[in-house]
């Protein structure tokens, strides 16, 4: 009996050393790497995490998993991974909302400063602004002239209170002080629907998804959000010219976080394993074939970014009293 | 018209090509038996299976893709017509009809007529998707907020008092129904609205907990030590199981019929396909001259809504791929499943990708024939499934609705939903509260909302615009007609009810 019982013990805890690997640094990685994607397969982060997912598996020789934690807007996956062992073995695919969602919350979720280690930025994903063809704005200073000259009547469809397409035109409605109304809608699919039908003002949505439209002449591209022009688009001015302020930009980065307490040596492998795949000429083809781009930054410029606009985005969705709603 | 032959010609050539049947058929095949498990809808089962098609080509990924949502559709009837258990929701409706017909020993002819029913409807909604998609697509657009929030209105209007018995115990049903719609986020202020606190909550309550709880797990609450077997204890013959030349004929019209509502719906992206099979059984009883068949077994109330269900599902295709606007939850997968391939529907997708997308309209006509040929030959098992007894078949299914809940969001918290409504259910059970509603105002209500508060949004708080436009106004109309016929009907029928029901059995035999 008590043999028995001590080699259950003995092969528990064998089991538990293998499936519990050290984060020792001169054997990272040694076991699957965890990716958690915090919404559901099929979903825009899905698709580029997979792509990710897949780079990195090949550089690291090490598979790297895409677990999918969908919910909450993505809240609980985040927090899934901002309580998982820092290790190593469990990271965060995170995009740029994971800097917005938390504000909205009452209770305590999660920070994504103090609760992540910023590993390093992957990519990024332009916005663009849409209008429907029949609109009587044209370019991007009509739109601005008309919603002057019409005060509170000019509609914009956003993908609910607290996205980017929100809290990206809440930005510039408050630079140029506009009255206009915002319409959230559930998905891109019926915010896109009502843009095509001429119901709604204008639409501020990720660039890839709306490009085919805009090719189609269904909608007006009237500014993108990107640094410097697209090259599918050259006649689109970007908001930074639109604007007349340098370095103005409407983008959503994607990047790869860790838990907060992650050992110094793993963040900076996995920076540099993450540098080496995404420079490969086919992983740069890839991630555009799914309408992103690489745009690498290392750890401290990607942690810098994660600050300025989780700041950022607090004093936005201050000021229009989001924070308080609940 | 001739282009549109020759390009079918051109998809069927694609989809026939052995390497992408072979795709096909596998989808099939894994989704008829995955979807045949209890708590597994077809929504679950593409999301599980969706990751293995990102390593894969993109035609035969999206053919797989397309198989597989044919077999767990058809394989979530099977749960539903022989265990009470619908994980698709829009079989909930089946379930009415297609659990009394198993449990009178006629499940078999239910599944018979379900396979039918969705092979002749499909047929018609590929037919549509082919020939009048330009059409559709302009309907489309004439379906804005206020013209949602009508027609919805008007399905819950109908819906909420097709259930046996008591109208008003129907319409309280739906109120709890749109009631337990309410909780989650409001997408509107971002607000959190009865969630107690908790983010599991925020995401509003999960469809196939509810569904699974309320139907399947309350039925065996109830059950449990009372029955021995489902159905009949009867040897099965194969004979019994094909449904015969009468009931063929019997199952026709309500087919065609709600082959129809399903199509008409299709060009409304949005609406979704259970508010369609909501509708089309609604439908059925009212045009019946037996309407109190219903909810006893009636045949007609399994073959309109499987119709109308698989008609809205092809015809919904059209917004998705040719506007890159997913028409519902499964379709948006369908979408992801096009974008990992580095393809991006929208205008372009039909001629940039012409092999992808007249091979993927091919293969839903192959997918279905696939479909039938599997399963004509399986329909025995299924049957014979309900020769295990009760005390081995219902702790088996409730083992597999915990897992299949659970393995969708990875969520323990979706297990103890499920449970809870199991609970809740039985509770109306015993107080003879019909529980369909419930899923009808689940399903309404939040779009209701949604599309009520946006057009409200567009036309800055005027409420007039419910009846500024044409087509909301008919379906504003037709709201208002229900509820006079409902009304002076519910009167007469109070003032004067022993003459009338005389009269109505007299009808029916």
């Amino acid at each position: 009996m008590i043999r028995q019982a001590s080699a259950l013990v003995l092969v528990l805890l064998t089991a538990v050393g293998l499936a519990v690997p050290s984060a020792r640094a001169d054997t990272y990685p040694s076991a699957p790497i965890r990716l958690i994607v915090p919404y559901g397969p099929g979903a825009g982060v899905d698709v580029v995490a997979r792509v990710v997912a897949e780079a990195l598996s090949a550089q690291m020789k090490a598979n790297v998993y895409v677990e999918n934690r969908d919910g909450a807007g993505g809240l609980i996956g985040t927090m899934a991974a901002a309580q998982a062992a820092p290790d190593g073995y469990t990271l965060l695919f995170a995009s740029m909302p994971v800097t917005m969602t938390q504000l909205l919350q009452t209770t305590k979720t999660y920070d994504p400063v103090t609760d992540f280690r910023a590993v390093s930025r992957v990519l990024t994903n332009t916005d663009v602004l849409v209008a429907n063809t029949a609109a009587p704005y044209k370019t991007f200073a009509e739109l601005i002239a008309y919603i002057k000259a019409n005060p509170g009547t000019v509609t914009y469809a956003t993908s609910g209170k607290g996205t980017p397409s929100h809290l990206e035109v809440e930005l510039i409605r408050q630079h140029y002080g506009l009255e206009m109304q915002d319409v959230p809608y559930k998905s891109f699919g019926s915010a896109l629907t009502d843009t095509l039908a001429n119901r709604v003002g204008f639409f501020l949505s990720a660039y890839a998804a709306l490009l085919p439209t805009i090719k189609a002449g269904q909608v007006r591209a009237l500014v993108v959000g990107s640094p410097e022009r697209t090259e599918e688009l050259p006649d689109v001015p970007t908001l930074a010219e639109a604007m007349g302020v340098p370095g103005y930009h409407a983008d959503v980065w994607y990047g790869i976080m860790a838990p907060a307490k992650t050992p110094d040596a793993v963040v900076a492998i996995l920076s540099d394993q993450i540098a080496l795949a995404m420079q490969l000429p086919h992983t740069i083809e890839r991630v555009k074939a799914v309408g992103a781009q690489v745009s690498l930054a290392p750890a401290p410029e990607f942690a810098a970014q994660v600050r300025a606009d989780t700041e950022r985005w607090g004093r936005v969705v201050k000021s229009i009293g989001l924070d308080a709603l609940q | 018209m001739e282009e549109s032959l020759q390009n079918l010609w051109f998809g069927f050539g694609v989809a026939l090509e052995p390497h992408n049947l072979m795709w096909s058929f596998f989808g099939v095949l894994i989704g008829n038996m995955i979807g045949v498990l209890p708590g597994m809808g077809a929504l679950s089962t593409i999301s599980i299976l969706l990751p293995l098609t990102y390593t894969m080509q993109p035609v035969p990924a999206i053919l797989m893709l397309a198989g597989i949502f044919y077999g767990s559709q058809y394989g979530g009837a099977i749960g539903a017509i022989l265990l009470n258990m619908p994980s698709h929701p829009p079989h909930a409706v089946t379930c009415l009809d297609g659990y009394p017909m198993t449990k009178q020993g006629k499940g078999g002819t239910a599944l018979g007529i379900t396979m039918i029913s969705s092979f002749f409807a499909a047929s018609f909604g590929i037919t549509v998707m082919v020939f009048a998609s330009p059409l559709l697509v302009r309907i489309a657009f004439k379906f804005g907020p206020a013209e949602m929030f009508s027609i919805m209105l008007l399905g819950l209007i109908a819906g909420s008092t097709m259930a046996r018995g008591s109208p008003l115990k129907g319409v309280a049903m739906t109120l709890v129904g749109v009631l337990i719609g309410m909780v989650g986020t409001d997408i509107n202020s971002g607000a959190p609205r009865f969630t107690f606190g908790l983010v599991e909550l925020m995401d509003h309550v999960e469809l196939v907990a509810l569904a699974m709880g309320l139907f399947g797990v309350a039925d065996f609450l109830r059950n449990v030590n009372r029955l021995e077997f489902v159905g009949t204890k009867m040897a099965v013959r194969f004979r019994d199981m094909r449904p015969s030349l009468a009931e063929l004929r019997q199952a026709f019209f309500p087919m065609v019929r709600g082959t129809l509502i399903g199509t008409l719906f299709g060009a409304m992206p949005g609406t979704g396909p259970t508010i369609t099979t909501f509708i089309a059984y609604a439908v059925e009883r009212k045009v019946s001259r037996t309407p109190e068949r219903f909810g006893h077994g009636a045949l007609e109330g399994v073959a309109a809504p499987e119709a109308a269900s698989h008609s809205k599902t092809q015809v919904d295709f059209i917004p998705t791929m040719s506007l890159g606007i997913p028409g519902d939850a499964v379709m948006a997968l369908l979408l992801g499943a096009l974008l990992i391939q580095g393809i991006q529907p929208g205008p372009q997708l039909i001629r940039e990708h012409a092999d992808l997308f007249w091979g993927l309209i091919a293969s839903f006509w192959v997918g279905n024939v696939i479909l039938i040929l599997l399963n004509v030959p399986l329909i025995g098992v299924w049957v014979k499934l309900l020769a295990v007894p009760y005390r081995f078949l219902f702790p088996s299914a409730l083992f597999f609705i915990a897992v299949g809940v659970y393995s969708t969001n990875s969520s323990l918290f979706d297990v103890m939903e499920v449970l809870f409504f199991g609970v809740v259910g039985a509770l109306f059970m015993a107080l003879e509260f019909p529980i369909a509603p419930i899923i009808l105002g689940f399903v309404l209500g939040p779009l209701m909302e949604e599309n009520f508060r946006r057009a409200l949004v567009l036309s800055h708080g005027d409420l007039a615009v419910f009846f500024q436009r044409p087509i909301s106004l008919g379906f504003m109309a037709a709201c208002g007609l229900l509820v006079f016929w409902l009304a002076a009907f519910g009167l007469r029928g109070r003032l004067g009810a022993a003459p009338m029901r005389a009269v109505r059995v007299g009808d029916g035999e």
